[in-house]
């Protein structure tokens, strides 16, 4: 589980931006990859969390359209760094 | 206090020629050197109303502008900027030399001052409150900050603004703003009393020149703004005036990606961004007359605020 204090984070209510102090990198999250990205911060499912954001965000969506955008999010965390594979 | 336009201009010459001529801007002092005379009478013109000073103990910047040393002092004649002994930019045909000193400075300026977040916009001020301008060249930035400056808003600066690393607050440089192409003549016409430097043709950026700063932004220069609207504006021929709220995300990636220093400063840099995003309504804003946009921008000093609809 990464560091929380690694973060720094800026939200708003159309995303969110992430430093990463161990890189010095900058990420632009949308709402459903922060859900995933903030969960594991928490010691939670990732999986769960985007899962969840993203039916909320998207209700008329079927499931394998779901599961879709939430294996981006999940692709797009693992390239970032923000997420570790497997989590 | 002596401002440049108190001096002749065989006095401003004598003194550039000697090293011994600084002007102030903003908060930051160039010390300029040079012995060509278009220079020198550009400077004349385009800063009377900045104060400047012979041989100060301090300056931020030691800059001279100078022909080479090579046979290009004579043959297709060029000019080169010097910097601290260091020559950052290939050399320019010697009839650019005026505008070669004020892209130079710009380029000072981004490359050293990280004591504020340097960010490639225009900024202005109206009744304490600042905008911002972020846009990418040819979207007729520069042309609506004229406009703005013009008529009423004092002009922080043209090219880069400066953001304060604790406070937020935007400081003005005002220097003059650099305009080129079918925007000087648009310029000229809204606004015949304006001062020009001269004109230079056939630069990367097409024919260029720069006005003169109104007297108000001088002597104002050093009183910072808070930033309250971050706008990003772009030309489009023959459009009526459109303002749609823009998203704060996509705005601090904008920044993010577009402040000079933005990674040099790191955490602080990402900090300092989102503090600035945060406390500022965000918009869009297309148009292809300057008189609707300066009724735009009255409307936003003037308190208007839009909540996710267009006008």
């Amino acid at each position: 589980m990464p560091d929380a204090g690694r973060f720094l984070i800026h939200r708003w209510a159309d995303g969110c931006a992430v430093f990463d102090q161990a890189s010095g990198d900058t990420h632009a999250l949308d709402s459903a990859s922060f859900a995933g990205f903030a969960a594991d911060l928490n010691g939670q499912s990732a999986v769960v969390a985007i899962d969840a954001a993203l039916r909320a965000e998207w209700p008329e969506k079927a499931d394998a359209e779901i599961a879709l955008l939430a294996q981006g999010c999940w692709q797009r965390l693992e390239a970032c760094g923000l997420i570790q594979a497997g989590n | 206090m002596t401002r440049v336009g108190d001096l002749s201009l065989s006095g401003l010459a004598a003194l550039l020629a000697d090293g011994r001529f600084a002007v102030q801007t903003g908060s930051l002092v160039s010390r300029i050197q040079t012995a060509l005379p278009d220079v020198a009478r550009s400077i004349h013109v385009l800063y009377a109303h900045h104060p400047c000073s012979a041989a100060p103990d301090f300056a931020d910047f030691h800059v001279r502008l100078e022909r080479p040393c090579n046979l290009r002092r004579w043959l297709r004649p060029q000019a080169e900027f010097v910097i601290d002994g260091e020559r950052p930019f290939e050399p320019l045909p010697r009839d650019q030399a005026p505008a070669f000193l004020e892209w130079g400075l710009n380029w000072s300026i981004a490359a050293s001052c990280h004591q504020w977040l340097t960010i490639h916009a225009a900024s202005l001020e109206r009744h304490g409150r600042a905008v911002i301008l972020p846009a990418p060249p040819g979207s007729g930035k520069s042309t609506l900050c004229a406009a703005l400056a013009l008529r009423g808003w004092r002009l922080l600066t043209d090219e880069m603004s400066l953001i304060d690393l604790q406070t937020t607050a935007a400081y003005a440089l005002a220097r003059p703003i650099n305009l080129k192409n079918a925007s000087i003549d648009l310029i000229r016409s809204f606004a015949p009393a304006g001062v020009w430097g001269p004109e230079t043709y056939d630069t990367a950026k097409g024919r260029v020149t720069h006005l003169r700063p109104p007297v108000d932004s001088v002597e104002r220069m050093l009183k910072p703004a808070a930033p309250r609207w971050i706008v990003f504006p772009r030309y489009v021929a023959g459009s009526e005036p459109l303002l749609t709220p823009r998203g704060k995300a996509p705005t601090f990636i904008h920044f993010a990606r577009n402040a000079f220093n933005y990674s040099q400063l790191g955490a602080l840099g990402f900090a300092v961004a989102g503090r600035l995003v945060s406390q500022c309504d965000c918009y869009d804003f297309s148009y292809s007359r300057l008189d609707d946009a300066l009724e735009v921008f009255d409307w936003l000093a003037d308190g208007g605020k839009m909540n996710g609809d267009e006008i």
